[in-house]
C-alpha cells in the first residue's frame, strides 16, 4: 500500500507517542506498580510499531517490537522495574527518536542492534527481573519456533477409535468428510487463522481428529497445510463453500469418508480473494442518512503551518484595510453606511483575534521536555530535585514558543548546576533535602510571564564580584560592597559565567547575558531575583503575539520609520550646543552618561539634513548600551502588523521588516541593533 | 449500494490508512472511531454494514466494545484488528464474536478480502 502521503500524519502523531511514553516514562519512575501506566505505554509502544510496519519503516517497527516485548514483561507483572530497566527504557525513548528523525528525513539507518541489545538483554534475563511472586501471565511474545513443515497429501489414518466415532456419526445421519485445507503463504497468525476455521466447522457439526494434532496446530508447528476429520449433517458442497468463505484460505478439498474402504473425491478448487462473487446487496433501511451523519468532523485538525501563516497574514492586511476604510468612512455623513462601518470595524477586530488564536500554541509543548531534562541532569549531578510546573495551559505565539524553549533550557540548567545545593549541604542546612524547581506560565495582561524558580543557594554575591573582577568587569581594585541587585546585573554582563568549573551542564561560556538577549530579541524582559540561603527566581515576560506590535513612528528625510517601542527608553529634544564630538564621532550627554548621536537620516544612508538649532532624539538601548538617534519629526505610537520583507528585497542590515499605515503608506521598521552595527561597519 | 464501515482505531494515522485502503475498494467508511467507547456509540448510531475493530485501544478495549456491539446487534460484523504478538487477544476477540482478524501491518489485499468475506 503506497502510504507516503500519510507521512505528515504519521510524524506528527508518532512525536506525540514518543512524548506521551517519555511523559509516562518519568511518571512511571515515580509509581513503579502503577499498571495503568505501563498500559498505556504499551499501547503508545504498540501503535507506534503499528504504525511504523504499516509505512515500512522496518528498522522503527522492530525497535518498538522490542520496546512494546520488555513494556508488556513489566505491564503482565512478569518483570519488575527497577532502575537498569527504567534506565534501559529511557534510553530506548532517546534511542527511538534519534530512529524517528533519521527516518523522517530518510538517513541511512545504520545497524540498530545495538540500540536493540539493552532490551533484548532485559528479554532474555527475564527470570533474573522477575516479581517477586510471578503470577505467570501470558506472554504476547510471538514463539520464534520455525514451523514444522508437515508433509503435504495430507491424509487422516483412521485408527480404531475414530472408526468407531465415524460409525456411530453415520447411525445418527451424519456425514463423515475429509476437510484438508492450505493456508495462503503469508498468512499471518496462523495459530488463530485455523481457530477460526474450526470455529466455523464446530458451528455446523463436530471436529474428531486433526492432523497435525491440536495442540500442534495451536502452537503453530505446522505448514501451511493440515487436515480435520469431520462429522455434520451439511452436504458436501456447502462445508467446501463454508471453509472457502474464510480468509486466507488458499484451497479446500473436502472427501466424503466411506468406512467401507474408500473415499471419494469432489471438485477441487482454489480460492481466491479476486475471484469473489460479489453479492447483490440489499438495500439498507436507511442508506443515505447514515452517509451523512457518517461525515464527523474530528475535534482537532492538523493545519500545515504555512497555510496558517498565510491566513494572519490576509487578517493582517485586512485589519490594514479597514483602517482605511474607516478614515474614509468619517468622511460620509450617512447613517446607514456609518453603522455598516461601525459593523465592519467589530468584525475585523473579532476576527483579529481569532486569527492570532490560532497561533496560541500552549507552553505545554516546550514544558514537557523539562521534567526529563531535570532528572537525567539531577541524577548526574548526584542532587535529589523535584520539578514542579504550573500553567503549562497557558498559550504563547507559536513562533515564541520555539525560541523560548532555549532560554529556559539554559535557566534551569542553571538552577540545577549553581542553584540547588547536593543532599548533604542541604540537610545540613536544615532545608529539605530535595530541592524544588519551579516552573510556571502565566498571562499578565497581555504578557506572558513564564518564571523559574528555585529554593537552592541564591547568588552568590561575593562570588560574582570576585569573578566581575577578574573579567574586567569591575575595576580590580574595587573593594565596595554589591548589593544584591547589582551583583546580578553584573550576572547580565556579556561574557560573564559564575560556573567554577566548566560542567557538562552548563557549558562553556554561555552566561545569563545570552539568556537576555534571547529573551530580548522576542521583545521580552528578563528580571531576576534572588535572597541568599534561600533561592532565585527568574522571570521571563513575553508579549503574546510578534505580529502585531506597538511602535513609535517617526519621520526622517520624508519617510516614516517605525521603531518597536520595545527598543524606545525615552524620546527628548537637544540643542545643537549639547551635541560634542569624541574621536569624531557625535555624542551627547543624557544625565551624566555619554551617549553616542547618530542621525537617523544619515545613519540609513541618506544625506544628513544638519539645520536648526534643536534636535528630536530617540534614545534606544539593547544589550550593546544606549544610543541617541536624531530623528526628523516624532509622529506618535501605534500598533502596527509586521510583514517581513520578501525576499526580492532580502535581509536588509537595520530594517526588521515593514508595515501598512492606515493611510496605506509603507513604513519600514527599523532594527536597531543591526542599525548600529550597520553604522559603524559604514562610518568605521 | 456501497458496504458501510465503521473504523475503529486510537491512531488517527492507523484510521487514515485503513479509511483510505477501503474507500479505493467500493467500500463506504462512514464513520470512525478513537475507542472502544466511541465504536460501541458509533455503531448503535450508524448501524454500519461492517466494523474495523482494533484491540489496544484508551477506555474501553476492542475486545469489550465487540461485546458490547454484539449486544445491541448481534449479526453485527466486526473485524478484529492486531497485531503479531496478540494471539490470545485475537482468539477472545473472536470468541466474542468478530468475525474475522487483520494483523498488522495491513496488507490493502488482506483487509479488502475480509470486508469481502464478512460482508457476505
Amino acid at each position: 500500500m503506497d502510504a507516503s502521503e500519510f507521512l505528515d500524519v504519521f510524524a506528527a502523531e508518532a512525536r506525540d507517542y514518543l512524548q506521551a511514553l517519555s511523559q509516562d516514562l518519568l511518571a512511571l519512575e515515580n509509581n513503579p506498580d502503577d499498571r495503568s501506566i505501563l498500559d498505556e505505554m504499551f499501547r503508545a509502544a504498540h501503535s507506534l510499531k503499528g504504525m511504523s510496519g504499516t509505512m515500512g519503516f522496518n528498522e522503527l517497527a522492530d525497535f518498538t517490537h522490542q520496546m512494546e516485548s520488555v513494556l508488556d514483561l513489566l505491564r503482565t507483572g512478569e518483570i519488575q522495574a527497577n532502575q537498569q530497566i527504567t534506565n534501559v527504557l529511557f534510553e530506548s525513548l532517546d534511542n527511538l527518536e534519534i530512529l524517528l528523525n533519521k527516518t523522517l528525513l530518510e538517513e541511512d539507518i545504520d545497524d540498530i542492534s545495538h540500540m536493540v541489545k539493552p532490551l533484548e538483554d532485559i528479554l532474555n534475563a527475564k527470570d533474573q527481573f522477575a516479581a517477586k511472586s510471578a503470577p505467570k501471565a501470558d506472554s504476547a511474545l510471538e514463539s520464534n519456533q520455525e514451523p514444522v513443515a508437515v508433509s503435504s497429501g495430507l491424509t487422516i489414518t483412521l485408527d480404531d477409535a475414530i472408526k468407531e466415532t465415524v460409525k456411530q456419526g453415520f447411525n445418527q445421519g451424519f456425514n463423515a468428510y475429509e476437510v484438508q485445507v492450505k493456508l495462503r503463504q503469508k498468512t499471518l497468525l496462523k495459530s488463530v487463522r485455523v481457530f477460526t476455521i474450526f470455529n466455523a466447522l464446530e458451528e455446523y457439526g463436530t471436529i474428531i481428529k486433526s492432523q497435525p494434532p491440536a495442540q500442534d496446530l495451536e502452537e503453530e508447528r505446522f505448514g501451511l497445510e493440515f487436515a480435520v476429520v469431520y462429522l455434520t449433517t451439511e452436504d458436501l458442497e456447502s462445508i467446501q463453500k463454508l471453509v472457502e468463505g474464510i480468509s486466507e484460505v488458499e484451497s479446500v478439498v473436502v472427501k466424503e469418508i466411506k468406512l467401507n474402504g474408500r473415499t471419494k473425491v469432489t471438485e477441487v478448487k482454489p480460492v481466491k480473494a479476486e475471484t469473489k462473487t460479489q453479492k447483490i446487496a440489499q438495500p439498507k433501511k436507511n442508506d443515505t442518512s447514515v452517509v451523512n451523519k457518517g461525515v464527523f468532523a474530528d475535534r482537532f485538525v492538523r493545519v500545515a503551518t504555512d497555510r496558517l501563516d498565510n491566513l494572519i497574514n490576509l487578517v493582517g492586511e485586512l485589519v490594514i484595510s479597514r483602517t482605511q476604510v474607516l478614515e474614509i468612512g468619517q468622511t460620509i455623513n450617512h447613517n446607514e453606511a456609518k453603522s455598516t462601518f461601525e459593523q465592519l470595524d467589530r468584525i475585523t477586530t473579532d476576527l483579529q483575534y481569532a486569527a492570532m488564536k490560532l497561533r496560541m500554541v500552549p507552553v505545554k509543548q516546550v514544558f514537557d521536555r523539562f521534567p526529563r531534562m531535570v532528572r537525567d541532569l539531577a541524577q548526574a549531578s548526584n542532587k535529589s530535585i523535584q520539578l514542579e510546573i504550573y500553567g503549562e495551559d497557558t498559550e504563547l505565539d507559536r513562533s515564541l514558543v520555539n525560541q523560548i524553549a532555549d532560554p529556559l533550557v539554559h535557566l534551569i540548567r542553571n538552577s540545577i548546576d549553581h542553584g540547588i545545593e547536593t543532599k548533604e549541604v542541604r540537610e545540613a542546612l536544615g532545608k529539605p533535602a530535595q530541592g524544588l524547581i519551579r516552573l510556571e506560565a502565566r498571562h499578565e495582561g497581555s504578557h506572558v510571564i513564564i518564571e523559574v524558580a528555585d529554593d537552592g543557594q541564591g547568588i552568590n554575591v561575593e562570588k560574582i564580584k570576585e569573578k566581575a573582577i577578574n573579567k574586567g568587569l569591575l575595576p580590580e581594585n574595587f573593594t565596595g560592597e554589591l548589593s544584591t541587585a547589582e551583583a546580578i546585573e553584573l550576572l547580565f554582563k556579556p561574557g560573564f559565567s559564575t560556573s567554577e568549573k566548566i560542567t557538562d551542564i552548563s557549558g562553556r561560556g554561555v552566561g545569563m547575558d545570552a539568556v537576555k538577549t534571547a529573551v530580548e530579541a522576542l521583545s521580552g524582559q528578563v528580571i531576576m531575583t534572588s535572597t541568599p540561603g534561600k533561592g532565585s527566581s527568574i522571570v521571563i515576560k513575553l508579549p503574546l503575539t510578534l505580529a502585531i506590535i506597538k511602535a513609535l513612528l517617526v519621520r526622517t528625510h520624508g519617510q516614516i520609520y517605525a521603531i518597536p517601542i520595545q527598543a524606545v527608553r525615552e524620546n527628548l529634544l537637544i540643542t545643537k550646543d549639547q551635541i560634542k564630538t569624541v574621536n569624531r564621532e557625535k555624542v551627547f550627554v543624557l544625565r551624566n552618561e555619554v551617549l553616542p548621536l547618530f542621525d537617523l537620516a544619515e545613519t540609513l544612508g541618506f544625506e544628513s539634513q544638519d539645520d536648526g538649532d534643536s534636535y528630536s532624539v530617540i534614545v534606544t538601548e539593547d544589550h550593546g548600551g544606549k544610543v541617541g538617534f536624531i530623528v526628523d519629526e516624532l509622529i506618535g505610537q501605534q500598533e502596527i502588523v509586521i510583514k517581513s520583507l520578501n525576499e526580492l528585497v532580502g535581509d536588509i542590515p537595520g530594517i526588521g521588516g515593514a508595515t501598512v499605515l492606515g493611510s496605506g503608506r509603507v513604513a519600514l521598521i527599523l532594527d536597531h541593533s543591526t542599525l548600529i552595527k550597520r553604522r559603524s561597519e559604514t562610518i568605521g | 449500494m456501497a458496504k458501510t464501515v465503521l473504523i475503529t482505531d486510537d491512531t488517527a494515522f492507523m484510521r487514515m490508512t485503513l479509511k483510505n485502503v477501503i474507500q479505493k475498494n467500493g467500500f463506504n467508511v462512514v464513520g470512525e472511531a478513537a475507542d472502544g467507547e466511541e465504536a460501541v456509540a458509533k455503531y448503535a448510531e450508524l448501524r454500519p454494514d461492517l466494523v474495523t475493530m482494533d484491540i489496544t485501544m484508551p477506555k474501553m478495549d476492542g475486545i469489550t466494545a465487540i461485546k458490547e456491539i454484539m449486544k445491541i446487534d448481534p449479526n453485527a460484523k466486526i473485524i478484529v484488528c492486531s497485531a503479531m504478538g496478540q494471539k490470545p487477544m485475537v482468539i477472545d476477540a473472536l470468541n466474542a464474536g468478530a468475525k474475522d482478524f487483520l494483523v498488522k501491518p495491513f496488507d490493502a489485499e488482506r483487509v479488502i478480502e475480509a470486508l469481502n468475506k464478512a460482508a457476505d
